[in-house]
Protein backbone atom coordinates (compact mmCIF):
# COMPACT_ATOMS: atom_id res chain seq x y z
CA UNK A 1 0.00 0.00 0.00
CA UNK A 2 1.25 3.60 -0.86
CA UNK A 3 2.20 5.98 2.28
CA UNK A 4 -0.05 8.28 1.06
CA UNK A 5 -2.97 5.58 0.48
CA UNK A 6 -2.21 4.37 4.26
CA UNK A 7 -2.60 7.18 5.98
CA UNK A 8 -5.84 8.32 4.56
CA UNK A 9 -7.22 4.76 5.59
CA UNK A 10 -5.75 5.06 9.11
CA UNK A 11 -7.28 8.61 9.39
CA UNK A 12 -10.23 7.36 8.27
CA UNK A 13 -10.02 4.79 10.93
CA UNK A 14 -9.60 7.00 13.37
CA UNK A 15 -12.60 9.34 11.77
CA UNK A 16 -14.79 6.21 12.09
CA UNK A 17 -13.42 5.71 15.73
CA UNK A 18 -14.47 9.54 16.61
CA UNK A 19 -17.84 8.91 15.50
CA UNK A 20 -18.36 5.87 17.21
CA UNK A 21 -16.76 7.61 20.31
CA UNK A 22 -19.38 10.76 19.69
CA UNK A 23 -22.53 8.57 19.09
CA UNK A 24 -22.47 5.52 21.26
CA UNK A 25 -20.24 6.57 24.39
CA UNK A 26 -20.35 3.34 26.07
CA UNK A 27 -19.25 1.59 22.96
CA UNK A 28 -16.58 -0.27 24.45
CA UNK A 29 -13.00 -0.69 22.22
CA UNK A 30 -12.20 -4.23 22.94
CA UNK A 31 -8.83 -4.32 21.04
CA UNK A 32 -7.23 -1.31 22.54
CA UNK A 33 -8.38 -1.67 26.27
CA UNK A 34 -9.92 -4.20 28.88
CA UNK A 35 -11.74 -2.07 30.35
CA UNK A 36 -15.46 -1.20 29.22
CA UNK A 37 -16.67 2.33 29.44
CA UNK A 38 -19.28 1.11 32.40
CA UNK A 39 -21.89 4.60 32.17
CA UNK A 40 -22.44 6.77 35.09
CA UNK A 41 -25.55 4.43 36.95
CA UNK A 42 -23.83 1.12 36.21
CA UNK A 43 -20.74 2.69 38.15
CA UNK A 44 -23.04 3.42 40.65
CA UNK A 45 -24.37 0.00 40.76
CA UNK A 46 -20.88 -1.55 40.88
CA UNK A 47 -20.35 0.84 43.77
CA UNK A 48 -23.11 -0.34 45.75
CA UNK A 49 -21.49 -4.15 45.88
CA UNK A 50 -18.86 -2.78 48.30
CA UNK A 51 -16.64 -2.08 49.89
CA UNK A 52 -15.73 -5.68 51.39
CA UNK A 53 -15.46 -5.98 54.06
CA UNK A 54 -18.04 -3.99 55.08
CA UNK A 55 -17.17 -1.65 57.79
CA UNK A 56 -16.27 -3.07 61.54
CA UNK A 57 -19.63 -3.34 62.90
CA UNK A 58 -21.10 -4.94 66.65
CA UNK A 59 -21.35 -8.27 64.35
CA UNK A 60 -19.18 -10.47 66.52
CA UNK A 61 -21.20 -8.91 69.93
CA UNK A 62 -24.84 -9.33 67.72
CA UNK A 63 -24.01 -13.05 66.91
CA UNK A 64 -23.50 -13.70 70.62
CA UNK A 65 -26.50 -12.21 71.55
CA UNK A 66 -24.12 -9.23 73.50
CA UNK A 67 -23.75 -12.00 76.31
CA UNK A 68 -21.03 -10.66 78.62
CA UNK A 69 -18.41 -12.71 77.14
CA UNK A 70 -14.63 -12.68 76.63
CA UNK A 71 -15.05 -13.10 73.24
CA UNK A 72 -11.02 -14.64 72.35
CA UNK A 73 -11.95 -17.28 74.86
CA UNK A 74 -15.58 -17.78 73.21
CA UNK A 75 -13.88 -17.99 69.87
CA UNK A 76 -10.93 -20.61 70.86
CA UNK A 77 -13.81 -22.88 72.41
CA UNK A 78 -15.72 -22.23 69.92
CA UNK A 79 -13.15 -23.33 67.18
CA UNK A 80 -12.51 -26.37 69.37
CA UNK A 81 -16.10 -27.55 69.85
CA UNK A 82 -16.77 -26.95 66.08
CA UNK A 83 -14.61 -29.93 65.27
CA UNK A 84 -15.37 -31.76 67.96
CA UNK A 85 -17.73 -34.97 67.10
CA UNK A 86 -18.69 -35.19 71.05
CA UNK A 87 -21.22 -32.75 70.90
CA UNK A 88 -23.40 -35.30 69.44
CA UNK A 89 -24.34 -38.20 71.66
CA UNK A 90 -23.18 -40.60 68.79
CA UNK A 91 -19.86 -39.04 68.49
CA UNK A 92 -20.06 -39.34 64.72
CA UNK A 93 -20.90 -35.82 63.79
CA UNK A 94 -19.62 -32.14 64.38
CA UNK A 95 -20.33 -29.46 63.10
CA UNK A 96 -17.50 -29.73 60.71
CA UNK A 97 -19.18 -32.75 59.00
CA UNK A 98 -21.43 -30.18 57.28
CA UNK A 99 -19.22 -27.38 57.23
CA UNK A 100 -15.90 -28.41 55.81
CA UNK A 101 -13.22 -25.73 55.61
CA UNK A 102 -11.70 -27.00 52.52
CA UNK A 103 -15.47 -27.47 51.32
CA UNK A 104 -15.66 -23.53 52.00
CA UNK A 105 -17.48 -24.43 55.06
CA UNK A 106 -20.35 -26.17 53.42
CA UNK A 107 -19.85 -30.02 52.31
CA UNK A 108 -20.00 -30.06 48.39
CA UNK A 109 -23.33 -32.52 49.09
CA UNK A 110 -26.64 -32.05 47.61
CA UNK A 111 -28.31 -32.40 50.73
CA UNK A 112 -26.95 -32.35 54.26
CA UNK A 113 -26.26 -35.26 55.88
CA UNK A 114 -25.90 -35.65 59.86
CA UNK A 115 -27.15 -38.61 61.90
CA UNK A 116 -29.61 -38.77 58.67
CA UNK A 117 -30.14 -36.97 55.59
CA UNK A 118 -31.56 -33.77 55.66
CA UNK A 119 -34.18 -32.17 52.85
CA UNK A 120 -31.51 -29.19 52.24
CA UNK A 121 -28.21 -28.66 51.03
CA UNK A 122 -25.45 -26.78 53.50
CA UNK A 123 -24.76 -23.60 53.40
CA UNK A 124 -21.71 -21.98 53.89
CA UNK A 125 -20.83 -20.13 56.58
CA UNK A 126 -18.10 -17.88 54.93
CA UNK A 127 -19.74 -14.31 56.40
CA UNK A 128 -22.83 -15.81 57.40
CA UNK A 129 -22.45 -13.40 60.53
CA UNK A 130 -23.77 -10.61 57.92
CA UNK A 131 -27.17 -12.34 57.40
CA UNK A 132 -30.47 -11.13 59.24
CA UNK A 133 -31.46 -14.68 59.16
CA UNK A 134 -29.96 -17.84 59.13
CA UNK A 135 -30.49 -21.00 57.27
CA UNK A 136 -32.52 -21.43 53.69
CA UNK A 137 -35.62 -21.03 56.20
CA UNK A 138 -34.58 -18.25 57.76
CA UNK A 139 -35.56 -20.21 61.10
CA UNK A 140 -32.84 -18.11 63.67
CA UNK A 141 -32.76 -14.87 63.54
CA UNK A 142 -28.87 -14.78 65.29
CA UNK A 143 -25.38 -16.88 64.86
CA UNK A 144 -26.07 -18.36 68.15
CA UNK A 145 -29.58 -19.31 67.80
CA UNK A 146 -29.09 -20.86 64.34
CA UNK A 147 -25.87 -23.24 66.16
CA UNK A 148 -28.54 -24.46 68.94
CA UNK A 149 -30.88 -26.20 65.73
CA UNK A 150 -28.40 -28.71 64.83
CA UNK A 151 -27.08 -29.42 67.91
CA UNK A 152 -30.69 -30.68 68.63
CA UNK A 153 -32.14 -31.52 65.60
CA UNK A 154 -32.23 -35.42 66.01
CA UNK A 155 -31.60 -36.03 61.77
CA UNK A 156 -28.15 -33.82 62.71
CA UNK A 157 -26.17 -33.91 65.62
CA UNK A 158 -28.89 -35.25 67.90
CA UNK A 159 -28.05 -33.61 71.31
CA UNK A 160 -28.90 -32.27 74.54
CA UNK A 161 -28.42 -29.16 76.67
CA UNK A 162 -27.00 -32.10 79.54
CA UNK A 163 -25.39 -33.87 77.08
CA UNK A 164 -23.59 -30.82 76.34
CA UNK A 165 -22.88 -29.50 79.67
CA UNK A 166 -21.77 -32.93 80.78
CA UNK A 167 -18.91 -32.39 77.79
CA UNK A 168 -18.27 -28.96 79.03
CA UNK A 169 -17.35 -29.88 82.42
CA UNK A 170 -15.62 -32.80 81.50
CA UNK A 171 -13.50 -31.78 79.02
CA UNK A 172 -10.57 -29.74 81.14
CA UNK A 173 -9.76 -27.49 77.97
CA UNK A 174 -13.24 -26.59 77.42
CA UNK A 175 -14.18 -26.20 80.78
CA UNK A 176 -11.27 -23.49 81.47
CA UNK A 177 -12.22 -21.85 78.06
CA UNK A 178 -15.85 -21.54 78.82
CA UNK A 179 -14.79 -20.16 82.24
CA UNK A 180 -12.92 -17.54 80.81
CA UNK A 181 -14.95 -16.52 78.03
CA UNK A 182 -18.53 -16.39 80.14
CA UNK A 183 -17.13 -15.80 83.89
CA UNK A 184 -18.24 -19.24 85.50
CA UNK A 185 -17.65 -22.51 85.27
CA UNK A 186 -20.15 -24.79 83.01
CA UNK A 187 -20.50 -27.04 86.52
CA UNK A 188 -22.00 -23.94 88.22
CA UNK A 189 -24.39 -23.72 84.68
CA UNK A 190 -27.81 -25.05 84.10
CA UNK A 191 -27.87 -27.35 81.33
CA UNK A 192 -30.00 -24.58 79.18
CA UNK A 193 -27.45 -22.11 79.98
CA UNK A 194 -24.25 -24.47 78.86
CA UNK A 195 -26.24 -25.11 75.67
CA UNK A 196 -27.07 -21.52 74.73
CA UNK A 197 -23.02 -20.57 76.05
CA UNK A 198 -21.83 -23.47 73.70
CA UNK A 199 -24.21 -21.45 70.86
CA UNK A 200 -23.00 -18.61 71.41
CA UNK A 201 -19.34 -19.57 71.56
CA UNK A 202 -19.84 -21.61 68.22
CA UNK A 203 -21.08 -18.01 66.93
CA UNK A 204 -18.07 -16.22 68.11
CA UNK A 205 -16.03 -18.76 66.05
CA UNK A 206 -18.16 -18.76 63.13
CA UNK A 207 -18.65 -14.84 63.13
CA UNK A 208 -14.64 -14.81 62.11
CA UNK A 209 -15.22 -16.25 58.93
CA UNK A 210 -15.12 -13.15 56.42
CA UNK A 211 -13.84 -13.82 53.11
CA UNK A 212 -10.65 -11.99 52.28
CA UNK A 213 -11.52 -9.82 49.05
CA UNK A 214 -12.07 -11.23 46.17
CA UNK A 215 -11.23 -10.46 41.89
CA UNK A 216 -14.35 -8.38 41.80
CA UNK A 217 -13.74 -6.43 44.86
CA UNK A 218 -10.12 -5.31 43.86
CA UNK A 219 -11.97 -4.29 40.34
CA UNK A 220 -14.60 -2.07 41.87
CA UNK A 221 -12.18 -0.48 44.69
CA UNK A 222 -9.85 0.67 41.75
CA UNK A 223 -12.79 1.96 39.75
CA UNK A 224 -13.99 4.24 42.84
CA UNK A 225 -10.16 5.62 42.86
CA UNK A 226 -9.87 6.10 39.20
CA UNK A 227 -7.52 3.51 38.66
CA UNK A 228 -8.42 2.70 35.01
CA UNK A 229 -4.98 0.84 35.10
CA UNK A 230 -5.72 -1.47 37.72
CA UNK A 231 -9.44 -1.98 36.57
CA UNK A 232 -8.53 -3.56 33.51
CA UNK A 233 -6.59 -6.30 34.89
CA UNK A 234 -10.49 -7.71 35.72
CA UNK A 235 -10.76 -10.33 33.04
CA UNK A 236 -13.09 -8.87 30.15
CA UNK A 237 -15.41 -11.44 30.48
CA UNK A 238 -15.84 -10.47 33.83
CA UNK A 239 -16.90 -7.17 33.13
CA UNK A 240 -19.48 -8.15 30.57
CA UNK A 241 -20.87 -10.49 33.11
CA UNK A 242 -21.25 -7.83 35.61
CA UNK A 243 -22.63 -6.00 33.10
CA UNK A 244 -25.55 -8.37 32.59
CA UNK A 245 -26.16 -8.72 36.25
CA UNK A 246 -26.44 -5.25 37.00
CA UNK A 247 -28.35 -4.97 33.65
CA UNK A 248 -30.68 -7.24 31.38
CA UNK A 249 -30.83 -10.24 33.59
CA UNK A 250 -31.70 -7.72 36.76
CA UNK A 251 -29.98 -10.32 39.47
CA UNK A 252 -28.70 -7.54 41.77
CA UNK A 253 -32.74 -6.79 42.22
CA UNK A 254 -32.29 -9.72 44.73
CA UNK A 255 -28.55 -10.43 45.11
CA UNK A 256 -27.60 -7.14 46.34
CA UNK A 257 -25.14 -5.04 48.51
CA UNK A 258 -21.74 -6.30 49.07
CA UNK A 259 -23.13 -9.44 50.55
CA UNK A 260 -24.61 -10.22 47.03
CA UNK A 261 -27.89 -11.27 48.97
CA UNK A 262 -30.53 -9.20 50.11
CA UNK A 263 -30.78 -11.86 53.19
CA UNK A 264 -34.69 -12.12 52.51
CA UNK A 265 -36.51 -15.04 50.54
CA UNK A 266 -37.66 -15.91 47.36
CA UNK A 267 -39.70 -18.74 44.86
CA UNK A 268 -37.45 -19.10 42.20
CA UNK A 269 -39.64 -21.27 40.32
CA UNK A 270 -37.51 -24.83 41.45
CA UNK A 271 -39.93 -27.43 42.75
CA UNK A 272 -39.69 -27.47 46.44
CA UNK A 273 -40.50 -31.10 47.15
CA UNK A 274 -38.25 -32.71 50.51
CA UNK A 275 -38.98 -36.01 49.29
CA UNK A 276 -41.69 -37.47 46.98
CA UNK A 277 -45.24 -36.40 48.15
CA UNK A 278 -43.16 -34.17 50.99
CA UNK A 279 -43.39 -30.23 50.57
CA UNK A 280 -40.54 -28.24 52.03
CA UNK A 281 -42.91 -25.11 53.52
CA UNK A 282 -39.47 -23.25 53.12
CA UNK A 283 -39.60 -19.98 54.89
CA UNK A 284 -43.09 -20.60 56.02
CA UNK A 285 -41.98 -23.08 58.19
CA UNK A 286 -38.89 -20.73 59.22
CA UNK A 287 -41.40 -18.11 60.89
CA UNK A 288 -43.52 -20.46 62.18
CA UNK A 289 -40.37 -21.83 63.91
CA UNK A 290 -38.45 -18.78 64.75
CA UNK A 291 -41.69 -17.72 66.53
CA UNK A 292 -42.27 -21.10 68.61
CA UNK A 293 -38.54 -20.93 69.38
CA UNK A 294 -37.02 -19.84 73.62
CA UNK A 295 -33.69 -18.58 71.56
CA UNK A 296 -34.48 -15.22 69.77
CA UNK A 297 -33.29 -11.92 69.87
CA UNK A 298 -36.77 -11.16 71.35
CA UNK A 299 -35.66 -14.03 74.37
CA UNK A 300 -33.89 -12.89 77.75
CA UNK A 301 -30.78 -14.64 76.09
CA UNK A 302 -30.13 -11.51 73.86
CA UNK A 303 -30.64 -8.52 76.01
CA UNK A 304 -29.24 -5.51 74.20
CA UNK A 305 -29.36 -7.20 71.06
CA UNK A 306 -31.48 -5.34 67.60
CA UNK A 307 -34.31 -7.30 67.60
CA UNK A 308 -36.64 -5.21 65.23
CA UNK A 309 -36.81 -7.26 62.47
CA UNK A 310 -37.72 -10.34 64.36
CA UNK A 311 -40.45 -8.04 66.40
CA UNK A 312 -41.90 -7.08 63.20
CA UNK A 313 -41.80 -9.80 60.89
CA UNK A 314 -45.13 -10.98 59.31
CA UNK A 315 -46.34 -14.78 58.19
CA UNK A 316 -47.68 -14.66 54.43
CA UNK A 317 -48.88 -16.83 52.35
CA UNK A 318 -46.33 -16.42 50.04
CA UNK A 319 -43.64 -17.46 51.97
CA UNK A 320 -44.62 -20.91 51.23
CA UNK A 321 -41.78 -22.51 49.28
CA UNK A 322 -39.91 -19.06 49.33
CA UNK A 323 -35.75 -19.47 50.66
CA UNK A 324 -33.07 -17.95 51.67
CA UNK A 325 -31.74 -15.28 48.44
CA UNK A 326 -27.79 -17.02 48.70
CA UNK A 327 -24.68 -14.38 49.04
CA UNK A 328 -22.97 -15.26 45.60
CA UNK A 329 -19.58 -14.90 47.45
CA UNK A 330 -17.45 -17.28 46.76
CA UNK A 331 -20.51 -18.90 44.96
CA UNK A 332 -17.71 -21.03 42.60
CA UNK A 333 -16.85 -22.92 45.47
CA UNK A 334 -19.86 -23.67 46.95
CA UNK A 335 -21.70 -26.57 44.45
CA UNK A 336 -24.31 -27.77 44.07
CA UNK A 337 -26.75 -24.92 44.25
CA UNK A 338 -30.45 -23.98 45.34
CA UNK A 339 -31.34 -25.00 49.28
CA UNK A 340 -31.74 -28.86 48.22
CA UNK A 341 -28.52 -28.84 45.45
CA UNK A 342 -30.58 -29.85 42.82
CA UNK A 343 -28.74 -27.64 40.38
CA UNK A 344 -25.23 -29.20 40.20
CA UNK A 345 -23.05 -26.60 38.80
CA UNK A 346 -23.40 -23.01 38.09
CA UNK A 347 -24.29 -23.24 34.79
CA UNK A 348 -26.88 -25.20 35.61
CA UNK A 349 -27.82 -22.42 37.67
CA UNK A 350 -27.35 -19.57 34.84
CA UNK A 351 -29.77 -21.77 32.53
CA UNK A 352 -32.59 -21.90 34.91
CA UNK A 353 -32.64 -18.17 35.32
CA UNK A 354 -32.15 -18.00 31.55
CA UNK A 355 -35.09 -20.99 30.84
CA UNK A 356 -37.12 -19.73 33.96
CA UNK A 357 -40.11 -21.95 34.04
CA UNK A 358 -42.79 -19.20 35.24
CA UNK A 359 -46.22 -21.72 35.52
CA UNK A 360 -43.71 -23.11 38.51
CA UNK A 361 -43.72 -19.31 40.45
CA UNK A 362 -46.57 -18.57 42.78
CA UNK A 363 -49.94 -17.38 40.47
CA UNK A 364 -49.64 -14.81 42.65
CA UNK A 365 -46.15 -14.57 42.95
CA UNK A 366 -43.47 -11.80 42.31
CA UNK A 367 -43.37 -10.54 38.77
CA UNK A 368 -39.46 -10.52 38.72
CA UNK A 369 -38.40 -13.85 37.21
CA UNK A 370 -38.99 -13.58 33.39
CA UNK A 371 -36.69 -15.90 31.16
CA UNK A 372 -33.33 -13.89 30.17
CA UNK A 373 -33.15 -15.56 26.70
CA UNK A 374 -29.22 -15.22 27.25
CA UNK A 375 -26.88 -15.71 24.32
CA UNK A 376 -24.54 -18.59 24.72
CA UNK A 377 -21.41 -15.99 24.91
CA UNK A 378 -23.68 -13.75 27.36
CA UNK A 379 -24.17 -16.54 29.80
CA UNK A 380 -20.35 -17.41 29.57
CA UNK A 381 -20.01 -13.97 30.54
CA UNK A 382 -21.76 -14.25 33.35
CA UNK A 383 -20.83 -17.61 34.64
CA UNK A 384 -16.88 -15.32 34.36
CA UNK A 385 -18.11 -12.29 36.58
CA UNK A 386 -19.82 -15.38 39.24
CA UNK A 387 -16.26 -16.81 39.54
CA UNK A 388 -14.64 -13.26 40.03
CA UNK A 389 -16.78 -13.30 43.52
CA UNK A 390 -14.69 -16.01 44.65
CA UNK A 391 -11.09 -15.91 46.50
CA UNK A 392 -8.57 -17.84 46.81
CA UNK A 393 -8.14 -18.00 50.87
CA UNK A 394 -11.56 -19.22 51.33
CA UNK A 395 -10.25 -22.49 50.73
CA UNK A 396 -7.61 -22.14 52.41
CA UNK A 397 -8.55 -22.19 55.22
CA UNK A 398 -6.50 -23.07 58.24
CA UNK A 399 -7.06 -23.11 62.26
CA UNK A 400 -5.38 -20.65 64.32
CA UNK A 401 -2.17 -21.79 66.02
CA UNK A 402 -2.99 -20.88 69.22
CA UNK A 403 -6.15 -23.03 69.27
CA UNK A 404 -4.12 -26.34 69.21
CA UNK A 405 -5.55 -28.39 72.41
CA UNK A 406 -1.90 -27.38 74.00
CA UNK A 407 -3.13 -23.77 73.99
CA UNK A 408 -6.40 -25.11 75.96
CA UNK A 409 -4.12 -27.11 78.63
CA UNK A 410 -1.95 -24.08 78.88
CA UNK A 411 -5.61 -22.57 79.65
CA UNK A 412 -6.44 -25.22 82.65
CA UNK A 413 -3.05 -25.33 83.93
CA UNK A 414 -3.02 -21.30 84.33
CA UNK A 415 -6.46 -21.90 86.15
CA UNK A 416 -5.30 -24.15 88.00
CA UNK A 417 -2.71 -21.57 89.57
CA UNK A 418 -5.05 -19.13 90.22
CA UNK A 419 -7.24 -21.19 92.13
CA UNK B 1 -43.25 33.19 59.80
CA UNK B 2 -43.99 30.08 62.28
CA UNK B 3 -44.42 27.11 60.40
CA UNK B 4 -47.57 26.38 62.56
CA UNK B 5 -50.54 25.59 61.19
CA UNK B 6 -54.19 24.87 62.96
CA UNK B 7 -56.19 22.27 62.01
CA UNK B 8 -59.37 24.64 62.61
CA UNK B 9 -57.69 26.41 59.64
CA UNK B 10 -56.51 23.70 58.23
CA UNK B 11 -56.75 24.26 54.54
CA UNK B 12 -53.91 27.06 55.46
CA UNK B 13 -52.28 24.15 56.51
CA UNK B 14 -52.36 22.76 53.05
CA UNK B 15 -51.48 26.24 51.30
CA UNK B 16 -48.44 26.52 53.65
CA UNK B 17 -47.44 22.83 52.42
CA UNK B 18 -47.95 23.33 48.71
CA UNK B 19 -46.07 26.85 48.55
CA UNK B 20 -43.08 24.36 50.63
CA UNK B 21 -43.45 26.73 54.12
CA UNK B 22 -43.45 23.30 55.71
CA UNK B 23 -40.01 22.34 54.56
CA UNK B 24 -38.13 24.98 55.28
CA UNK B 25 -39.53 25.48 59.04
CA UNK B 26 -36.61 25.96 61.66
CA UNK B 27 -35.37 22.70 63.17
CA UNK B 28 -36.62 22.39 66.63
CA UNK B 29 -36.53 18.94 68.01
CA UNK B 30 -39.72 17.21 67.55
CA UNK B 31 -41.58 15.27 70.81
CA UNK B 32 -41.71 12.10 69.85
CA UNK B 33 -42.08 9.96 72.64
CA UNK B 34 -41.65 6.02 72.54
CA UNK B 35 -45.33 4.83 73.82
CA UNK B 36 -45.95 1.69 74.31
CA UNK B 37 -48.11 -0.48 71.55
CA UNK B 38 -51.37 -0.59 73.89
CA UNK B 39 -51.62 3.24 72.63
CA UNK B 40 -50.89 2.19 69.00
CA UNK B 41 -54.01 3.51 66.69
CA UNK B 42 -55.66 5.44 69.79
CA UNK B 43 -57.79 8.29 69.33
CA UNK B 44 -55.74 11.29 70.20
CA UNK B 45 -57.62 13.06 72.96
CA UNK B 46 -57.12 15.94 71.18
CA UNK B 47 -58.55 15.10 67.93
CA UNK B 48 -62.11 15.30 69.16
CA UNK B 49 -64.25 17.16 66.06
CA UNK B 50 -64.48 20.44 66.22
CA UNK B 51 -61.58 20.72 68.24
CA UNK B 52 -58.69 22.37 67.31
CA UNK B 53 -54.91 21.49 67.93
CA UNK B 54 -51.89 22.74 66.83
CA UNK B 55 -50.61 20.75 63.72
CA UNK B 56 -46.17 20.84 63.86
CA UNK B 57 -44.39 20.64 60.69
CA UNK B 58 -41.53 18.04 60.37
CA UNK B 59 -38.81 20.08 60.47
CA UNK B 60 -35.19 19.17 58.63
CA UNK B 61 -34.74 17.76 55.34
CA UNK B 62 -36.22 14.84 53.52
CA UNK B 63 -39.71 15.66 54.34
CA UNK B 64 -42.38 14.19 52.10
CA UNK B 65 -46.08 15.67 52.15
CA UNK B 66 -48.90 13.65 50.76
CA UNK B 67 -52.20 15.74 50.04
CA UNK B 68 -54.76 14.45 49.49
CA UNK B 69 -58.70 14.15 50.21
CA UNK B 70 -58.55 17.01 52.48
CA UNK B 71 -55.94 15.62 54.68
CA UNK B 72 -51.59 16.80 54.63
CA UNK B 73 -49.63 13.92 56.09
CA UNK B 74 -45.85 14.61 55.85
CA UNK B 75 -43.20 12.14 56.72
CA UNK B 76 -39.57 11.68 56.96
CA UNK B 77 -37.57 8.47 56.82
CA UNK B 78 -35.32 7.74 59.80
CA UNK B 79 -32.29 7.39 58.76
CA UNK B 80 -32.11 9.28 56.16
CA UNK B 81 -31.55 8.42 53.09
CA UNK B 82 -33.89 6.19 53.28
CA UNK B 83 -31.76 2.88 53.41
CA UNK B 84 -31.69 -0.34 50.94
CA UNK B 85 -32.55 -3.55 52.69
CA UNK B 86 -32.25 -2.18 56.01
CA UNK B 87 -34.62 -1.66 59.01
CA UNK B 88 -36.20 2.09 58.87
CA UNK B 89 -38.94 4.13 61.17
CA UNK B 90 -40.90 7.32 60.10
CA UNK B 91 -41.68 10.60 61.45
CA UNK B 92 -44.99 11.35 60.39
CA UNK B 93 -47.36 14.37 60.98
CA UNK B 94 -50.95 14.14 59.91
CA UNK B 95 -52.27 17.55 59.73
CA UNK B 96 -56.15 17.34 59.21
CA UNK B 97 -59.26 18.00 62.02
CA UNK B 98 -59.93 14.55 64.09
CA UNK B 99 -57.63 12.52 61.88
CA UNK B 100 -56.51 9.71 63.14
CA UNK B 101 -53.56 7.04 61.57
CA UNK B 102 -54.78 3.58 61.62
CA UNK B 103 -52.16 2.01 59.52
CA UNK B 104 -48.70 2.02 57.25
CA UNK B 105 -47.62 -0.28 54.54
CA UNK B 106 -45.66 -0.45 51.43
CA UNK B 107 -45.37 -2.61 48.65
CA UNK B 108 -44.14 -2.56 44.79
CA UNK B 109 -46.79 -2.44 42.39
CA UNK B 110 -44.78 -3.67 39.26
CA UNK B 111 -43.12 -6.97 41.16
CA UNK B 112 -46.58 -7.67 43.37
CA UNK B 113 -45.34 -7.99 46.55
CA UNK B 114 -44.91 -5.68 49.78
CA UNK B 115 -42.58 -5.88 52.82
CA UNK B 116 -42.22 -8.82 54.80
CA UNK B 117 -42.38 -7.06 57.48
CA UNK B 118 -45.42 -5.22 59.94
CA UNK B 119 -45.34 -1.70 60.54
CA UNK B 120 -46.44 -0.60 64.08
CA UNK B 121 -47.76 3.08 65.04
CA UNK B 122 -46.85 5.06 67.95
CA UNK B 123 -47.51 8.15 69.58
CA UNK B 124 -50.42 10.11 67.62
CA UNK B 125 -51.42 12.48 70.47
CA UNK B 126 -50.72 15.73 68.90
CA UNK B 127 -50.74 14.01 64.91
CA UNK B 128 -47.08 13.12 65.54
CA UNK B 129 -46.87 9.52 65.17
CA UNK B 130 -43.65 7.22 65.17
CA UNK B 131 -44.12 4.23 62.13
CA UNK B 132 -41.19 1.18 63.01
CA UNK B 133 -40.63 -1.98 61.13
CA UNK B 134 -40.38 -1.07 57.69
CA UNK B 135 -37.71 -2.60 55.18
CA UNK B 136 -37.49 -2.09 51.60
CA UNK B 137 -35.55 -5.17 50.76
CA UNK B 138 -35.50 -4.69 46.87
CA UNK B 139 -33.94 -1.44 44.64
CA UNK B 140 -36.96 0.12 42.38
CA UNK B 141 -40.31 1.87 42.66
CA UNK B 142 -42.07 1.27 46.32
CA UNK B 143 -45.48 2.54 47.35
CA UNK B 144 -46.00 3.72 51.10
CA UNK B 145 -49.83 4.01 51.76
CA UNK B 146 -51.23 5.15 55.35
CA UNK B 147 -54.64 4.37 56.17
CA UNK B 148 -56.09 7.12 57.60
CA UNK B 149 -59.90 7.25 59.42
CA UNK B 150 -61.48 10.92 59.49
CA UNK B 151 -64.62 11.27 60.87
CA UNK B 152 -65.81 7.42 60.49
CA UNK B 153 -64.48 7.58 56.82
CA UNK B 154 -61.79 5.54 55.91
CA UNK B 155 -58.85 7.07 53.55
CA UNK B 156 -55.62 5.92 51.97
CA UNK B 157 -52.96 8.01 51.06
CA UNK B 158 -50.08 7.06 49.01
CA UNK B 159 -46.68 8.13 48.18
CA UNK B 160 -43.85 6.63 45.82
CA UNK B 161 -40.17 6.16 45.88
CA UNK B 162 -38.00 4.86 43.68
CA UNK B 163 -34.76 3.40 45.32
CA UNK B 164 -32.15 2.92 44.33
Amino acid sequence: MRPLRRIGHLAMRIGLACVCAAFWPHAESKTSTSLLNFSRDERAAIQRHGPWPPAASASAADAVGHAPVNLAAARALGEALFFDTRLSPSARVACATCHQPQQAFADGLARARGLAELPRNSPSLWNSVFQRWQAWDGGADSLWAQAIRPLLDEREMGSSAAHIRQLLIQEAAFACRYGEAFGYSPADSSDEAALVHAAQALAAFVATLVSPPTPFDQFRDALARGDRRRAARYPLAAQQGLRLFIGKAQCSVCHLGPLFSNGEFADTGLPFFAQPGVVDAGRHAGIEALRASPYTRLSAWARGAEATPTRHLQLLPRNFGEFKVPSLRHVAQTAPYMHDGQLTTLEAVIRHYDQINLERLHADGEQILKPLDLSADEQAQLLAFLQSLSAPGVSAWRPARSLAPRAGLRCAAANAGHR
Amino acid sequence: MSPRCWTGAWRGCAALAAAGALGSAAAQPLPMPNLAPALLGARPPAAAAGEQRPCVALPGAGVRRVVQDGVTLQWRPRPQPLPLNQIFELDLVLCAPAAVLRGVDADMPAHRHGMNYRTTISGGETGVYRVQGLLFHMPGRWRLSFDVEQDSRRLRLTDSLDLP
